[in-house]
């Protein structure tokens, strides 16, 4: 697993030194797993821009959500995109990612059994996937200043855990938030 | 400011949401219990007080058995028993990593029997009984007749199960092709779709009871799976609000790892009939007299070949019934299960 993110690090460092921009952004807020699954994400944007009303926004995202008796997710995943702004403030944009997740699961206590038939209680770690992803989203620039933008979103997603069993499966969240360009 | 405002407000109505009382998360013990790299999760529910704990064996193999309290049979023995659910490996919602080499039914007889210590373990002083569906009765009888497993239980409730395949898949062909020529003489007959049933079966006549997906569509097709769909539908509605928004249902649970034709061999290859012979406890064969799925024969044939007692052990075919009695006729199921129970509890 630590493999798997170290890869996944520098990877981002990577990508994201090929795209230094100036226009940089810190963000964060609500990650719903499945919209009631609650969780939590920060995010740090570089949004490269190729008119006042179109960019290309590239963002790295760590979170988490707590499904209760299912499980508990950690994830990590740089998405890359196309933004369009209009005049009123709204934006638009849609963007694919790629990351990884590790599961933990959340029970009342996660047990393993013996030979001999005794209790022992067992780690929470289930397993670590890649995480490709779609995200949409709509929002709003609270600013006024264009260059220092204030943007509110709803992003929803849809991420797939791979492997899982012999397939994947897919997971719908929708985050909501708020990003500060700085 | 204001929009912050509504984005925190937003956030908490979802978190307050997320945490509002549902049966799927909040009632019963649940644990998940690590075998062998998968992550099993065991619900344990029902009337908490009652000396009698039945342990159920789902079906698929694939399904779920969290979704086994969706029907209304299961709703009625929670309500008297504490009944212990199960999800087994890389079926429903167990997590892990995938291993190949331990995908087998052997494998899944071991899981059954750590599934059972934990339980043992849980709740000592309680009368065990075993219920198992489908694959899951196949699994059950797997488990009871091997090591003396079947020392454990006060009995053993075999729900429309599997035993041996080639059998059932005769079985099956036979259901299938008594009844397609009465749909060939109906007067708005798609004889196109039935002869291609005739013709199939004349290339395929002994297809794998699950490696080939063909007949169960076909025993589908002659309402063979669910008596009356739309009273099942009405009598075990399905909360799927509450599953997807509160429950511990993921989307994973479309899932499973039976989509190879090479791991479904393995299970076609199953014959329990040897371990049949080793069980001696009370047992049930309770089925529906119209499955088609696992067609009533089967029960027969477990009957004959039980090592237990004539005097302990019965067959019961319900009439107007298919391939799921707790859905079908879900009075029936719990009286008959009861019955046996409060037999058999206390021998």
């Amino acid at each position: 697993m630590k493999k798997i993110y170290l890869f996944f690090i520098l990877i981002t460092a990577i990508v994201f030194e090929i795209n230094a921009q100036t226009n940089q952004k810190i963000g964060f807020g609500y990650f719903g797993n499945t919209l009631t699954y609650p969780g939590a994400l920060v995010e740090y944007e570089l949004e490269r821009m190729f008119s006042e009303k179109a960019s290309l926004p590239l963002r790295a995202d760590v979170g988490f959500y707590y499904h209760k008796r299912y499980n508990t997710g950690l994830f990590a995943d740089i998405n890359f995109g196309f933004r369009r702004y209009f005049d009123s403030g709204f934006f638009l944009e849609e963007s694919v990612g790629f990351g990884i997740i590790s599961t933990f699961v959340s029970s009342d206590n996660v047990y393993t059994v013996d030979d001999e038939g005794n209790l022992a209680e067992a780690s929470r770690y289930a397993t670590t996937d890649l995480m490709p992803s779609i995200t949409l989203g709509a929002g709003y620039n609270i600013s006024k200043d264009k260059d220092k933008k204030k943007l509110i979103w709803v992003r929803p997603k849809i991420f797939w855990q791979f492997p899982h069993k012999t397939t994947s499966f897919y997971n719908v969240a929708v985050q909501v938030g708020y990003t500060h360009a700085f | 400011m204001k929009n912050i405002m509504f984005i925190t407000i937003f956030s908490l109505l979802l978190l307050t949401f997320g945490c509002s009382k549902s049966e799927f998360l909040n009632e019963g013990d649940f644990y998940y219990l690590e075998h062998k790299g998968a992550m099993l999760p065991v619900w344990v529910k029902g009337n908490m007080d009652s000396d009698v704990l039945i342990l159920t064996l789902h079906g698929g193999p694939g399904d779920s058995g969290m979704e086994q309290t969706i029907a209304l049979g299961f709703k009625y023995l929670e309500d008297e028993y504490m009944v212990a659910h199960w999800d087994q490996r890389y079926s429903g919602m167990s997590q892990g990593g995938y291993d190949e080499s331990v995908h087998t039914p052997d494998q899944y007889i071991e899981d059954t029997e750590m599934v059972v210590k934990l339980i043992q373990e849980k709740y000592p002083d309680k009368k065990l009984f075993m219920i198992g569906h489908s694959w899951g009765g196949q699994l059950a009888a797997g488990y009871l007749g091997r090591d003396g497993h079947d020392d454990d239980f006060k009995g053993w409730i075999d729900l429309c199960g599997s035993i041996y395949g080639e059998l059932e898949s005769q079985l099956m062909k036979e259901y299938i092709l008594e009844r397609v020529p009465e749909k060939l003489a109906e007067p708005d007959a798609d004889i196109e779709f039935w002869q291609f049933i005739v013709d199939w079966y004349e290339e395929n006549p002994a297809p794998g009871n699950y490696s080939v997906g063909l007949p169960y569509h076909y025993v589908a097709a002659l309402g063979g799976d669910a008596y009356d769909w739309e009273q099942v539908q009405a009598e075990n509605p399905t909360p799927y609000i509450e599953l997807i928004f509160k429950s511990m249902f993921s989307f994973s649970f479309y899932t499973d790892a039976f989509y190879s034709e090479e791991t479904m061999k393995k299970w076609d290859d199953i014959n329990y009939t040897p371990e049949l012979n080793n069980i001696t406890i009370p047992s049930l064969m309770l089925w529906g007299a119209d499955d088609g799925v696992v067609p009533a024969g089967v029960a027969d044939y477990v009957y004959e070949n039980l090592g237990t007692s004539q005097m302990n052990k019965e067959v019961v075919k319900i009439p107007n019934c298919c391939h799921g009695p707790q859905h079908d006729q879900p009075e029936i199921f719990f009286e008959e299960v009861k019955d046996f129970v409060e037999t058999y509890k206390n021998q």
